[in-house]
């Protein structure tokens, strides 16, 4: 009985929370469309512009999700310390702005950057470039691609692995990993192709003209928020496009599951002596996508931490306090949305809305749908702002977990437990324990390091870290924003082992 | 653990959030209820502004609210906020750091327009006739550059060495459609003529003058060498030179038409619910010792000629500095042209 209220709740929720607000700006901006507007914006130049980027967006999803899956599948070969250091030392860059790898990568390779200064100075690589572009999203954004793949690694059902070694042992990778992990890489390359899409400040400071920009200019140039949306439609039309191929080719499913128990182990585990192939590139990539920014922060830091942090003080509790209830609150409802709510359309749609516009025009349908309302000038619109950004993320974990919860478990619950407080307490928690664990950190993450919604949304007086550090690092007062940004990667690792440390009890 | 039916303690779990929850609540600033608030949108630098803002709210015991902009979002911030607060306005005081958005936002009709009295002696270009506005403390355009690569002879000293071929692909600028860049290529315009000044901007972009996010970035790159010099704005170019950075600043042009040179400006919005406490606030943003703080922690220029400038600024020469002789109306009525020439041929 109590289903049948939480399911529509929960989907009242979801309309009015995530999806009325883009759709309703969105509404505003088409009501006002005619074809000389349309015109005056999709000239030839705009619309080649778009497919650029579409294309490098493609690329750089592509390269991330490669990336992903590369790291995901090596760290399964290791032991399960060494695969849980490396996992968490790859989830570091998430932290970091992209824009922080580009100024970390300029300070290294540079024309006067550390590896000038040690006599070579000649180096053929000029950093202006598409392709350096896609490298520094790639190494900041692999690591979601990595965590949805290792989430999809360890839902392959272990006796299909080991079938897979006794009778194709050189074909387990093309013939059982991939074709399981298909989902899982789709739902990467969606989610990095999108997040390209969204990123505006790398490219502007690398010199890149790419669609997202244009969009940008109509905001930042001409105060022009209607021309900014008209720009945005063909990103929402791919999102549209996109997501409902997937559903297409998945048969309606989600695209985002499989069937299988998770578990610990995955039995992949490679001997020794493979292992020792698979460690010198998970070390390279170490080194390119934490050493490099890790090394040239530390040196910049001049080690002010102490100064920094007094500097910063409010700003840590501030973005501290917002970041963890985002995360709360998105991981809660995403979880009971995935446990209630069985139509994938919605999931789908759930995950699709907040990606179809840049976070600026997010945030500006949120100034609009929360305007005349009590709350406004308050930190709820803030937290619904992340709430609408992140969501995506959340869900898409979660998803993965959902059918771990086996038929036999859930007839298993109906019959012996009573009271879905209890059946949630005692059987859906404890099961989707992991995949809560990693929605919650991503969205803290995330959530530690943004700034373009929290400018819109923020009300006066209230201040984040990220922002902070952007201020700081305008004037130009580095060695405070490299402390800072050290702190903000500690404070990434000590909430990591908190949440690791979260016992369910048997 | 995934996969083993168990029991989870839904308690504890929620009660490690209600420190969380306590903490937003109880923040003080946003604990802060009384009427006696004003609410700022600050578009100068944080670092400057915020000490200004504690003596206003010591010397009047008004709690200030500030909302300060972001270099990443500087382009896309507070003026648009204020748009699409427009139906609700939130802040009752706008801190601008340039006077073309500010015009924009008279034009949108979302300023209230307040004659304080302490814009008596503000020079009457520093400041809107209609009293929309006033100016104050302002900012410089100047060209930075590397010493370890320039030294001071071979530096440039006019926007025009940004087309000499001996500097091709070694000059900055920050992206011309945003900010104090954009303020000054249509100052250019209204200054030169528009066919000069096309003339002058398609020259640079035949130079290949690199075109990056933000005068802050200008100034990054010519400290690492990636440009050997790049025009920005005095605020930027100081932070380096006080900080260490092995590069100097000039005024370009100072033999012939002069630099841009532009105010902060300050302004009541349409709708404010703090009126009176804004306009104490106006009325002490435009005050003579707010220059004059300025003059010293920032190296701004005083508007009024009265005001004795620190010997920093005289060491660096900004207090003779030759100035474009335009006025703000003109410049913002060459905003839209300068602007679509950009975006259509400059930037491709």
């Amino acid at each position: 009985m109590k289903e049948r209220i939480i399911s529509p709740a929960l989907i009242a929720v979801g309309v009015l929370a995530v999806m009325l607000p883009p759709a309703a700006f969105m509404l505003r901006i088409l009501t006002n469309l005619n074809p000389e507007l349309f015109a005056l914006y999709f000239n030839r130049e705009i619309i080649c512009l778009f497919l650029y980027t579409s294309l490098l967006a493609s690329v750089a999803g592509f390269a991330s999700t490669l990336l992903g899956f590369f790291v995901a599948f090596s760290v399964e070969l290791l032991g399960p310390g060494l695969s849980s250091r490396f996992k968490t030392l790859f989830l570091l860059p998430l932290a970091l702005p992209t824009y922080l790898f580009t100024f970390s990568w300029l300070g290294f390779l540079g024309k006067r950057g550390t590896l000038a200064q040690f006599q070579m100075p000649n180096l053929p690589l000029n950093i202006h470039t598409p392709g350096f572009l896609i490298f520094i999203f790639v190494i900041s954004s692999f690591p979601i691609a990595m965590l949805l793949c290792a989430i999809g690694i360890r839902n392959i059902p272990s006796e299909l692995i080991e079938a897979g070694r006794i009778f194709s042992r050189k074909n387990l990778l093309k013939k059982i990993i991939l074709p399981l992990l298909k989902p899982y890489l789709l739902a990467s390359f969606f989610v990095t192709f999108f997040l390209f899409f969204s990123e505006y400040v790398t490219p502007s400071y690398l010199g890149i003209r790419l669609y997202q920009n244009e969009i940008f200019t109509q905001l930042g140039a001409f105060y022009n928020v209607q021309g900014a949306g008209i720009l945005s439609l063909p990103v929402f039309s791919i999102a549209i496009a996109i997501s409902s191929a997937m559903l297409y080719y998945f048969g309606k499913r989600d695209f985002c599951v499989i069937s299988g128990e998770a578990k610990r182990f995955t039995g992949l585990r490679a001997s020794p002596e493979r292992e020792k192939i698979v460690l010198p590139p998970l070390l390279l990539l170490a080194f390119l996508c934490v050493g490099v920014p890790f090394f040239m922060l530390l040196a910049e830091s001049e080690l002010a931490f102490a100064k920094a942090a007094s500097i910063a003080k409010n700003e840590i509790l501030n973005a501290l306090a917002l970041s963890l209830l985002s995360s709360f609150l998105v991981t809660l409802f995403a979880f009971f949305t995935v446990l209630f709510v069985k139509n994938k359309f919605y999931l789908n749609l759930l995950v699709v809305s907040p990606f179809s516009l840049p976070s600026v025009l997010l945030a500006i349908s949120l100034i609009h749908f929360y305007q005349f309302s009590f709350f406004y000038g308050s930190v709820l619109p803030l937290i619904h702002g992340f709430f609408l950004k992140f969501l995506p993320y959340s869900i898409l974990v979660l998803v993965s977990f959902s059918e771990q919860v086996s038929k036999s478990v859930e007839e298993a619950s109906e019959i012996f437990v009573r009271g879905l407080g209890r059946k949630i307490s005692r059987i859906f928690l404890p099961l989707f324990s992991k995949g809560i664990a990693a929605s919650f950190f991503i969205v803290f993450v995330l959530s530690m390091s943004e700034v373009s919604v929290t400018q819109l949304l923020a009300p006066a007086g209230f201040q984040t870290l990220a922002v902070k550090i952007d201020i700081l690092m305008h004037y130009g007062n580095y060695s405070c924003v490299a402390s800072l940004l050290l702190l903000l990667m500690l404070l990434v690792f000590i909430v990591y082992y908190l949440i690791e440390g979260v016992k369910w009890k048997r | 653990m995934p996969g083993e039916a168990g029991k989870f303690r839904v308690l504890p779990f929620l009660l490690a959030f209600a420190p969380v929850v306590l903490l937003l609540l109880l923040n003080p600033n946003l604990r802060e209820k009384s009427e006696n608030v004003v609410v700022v949108y600050v578009a100068h630098d944080q670092d400057y502004s915020e000490p200004i803002l504690e003596e206003f709210e010591e010397k009047t015991g008004i709690k200030v609210l500030a909302l300060y902009d972001t270099e990443a979002t500087k382009t896309v911030g507070l003026v648009n906020r204020i748009i699409a607060e427009r139906e609700n306005p939130q802040a009752d005081v706008f801190w601008n750091n340039e006077p073309m958005r500010t015009i924009k936002l008279k034009e949108l009709g979302l300023l209230e327009a307040y004659c304080s009295p302490s814009a008596g002696n503000i020079p009457q270009n520093f400041k809107d006739k209609d009293c929309y506005w006033a100016g104050f403390a302002a900012r410089a355009r100047v060209i930075i550059y590397n010493t370890n690569i320039l030294n001071d002879s071979e530096a440039p000293k006019s926007l025009y060495d940004f087309t000499d071929p001996k500097f091709k692909g070694k000059a900055c600028i920050a992206n011309p459609l945003l900010g104090s860049t954009s303020t000054h290529m249509a100052a250019l315009f209204a200054l030169l003529g528009e066919e000069k000044a096309k003339d002058l901007l398609r020259k640079m972009k035949e130079n290949g003058v690199r075109i990056v996010e933000s005068n802050s970035m200008v100034r990054d790159m010519v400290v690492a060498g990636e440009c050997w010099f790049g025009l920005t704005d005095t605020d930027d170019a100081f932070d380096a030179i006080k900080a260490g950075k092995p590069v100097k600043m000039v005024f370009p042009d100072q033999q012939t038409f002069g630099t841009m040179v532009f105010p902060n400006t300050v302004m009541l919005i349409k709708g404010s619910k703090h009126r009176e406490n804004a306009k104490r606030l106006i009325d002490f943003l435009l005050s003579e010792d707010v220059e004059k703080k300025l003059a010293e922690t920032a190296l701004q220029i005083p508007v009024r000629k009265n005001i004795e400038v620190p010997e920093e600024m005289k060491k660096l020469g900004l207090d003779g500095v030759r100035a474009m002789n335009v006025t703000w109306e003109d410049v913002y009525a060459n905003l839209n042209k300068s602007l679509i020439f950009l975006k259509g041929e400059f930037l491709k």
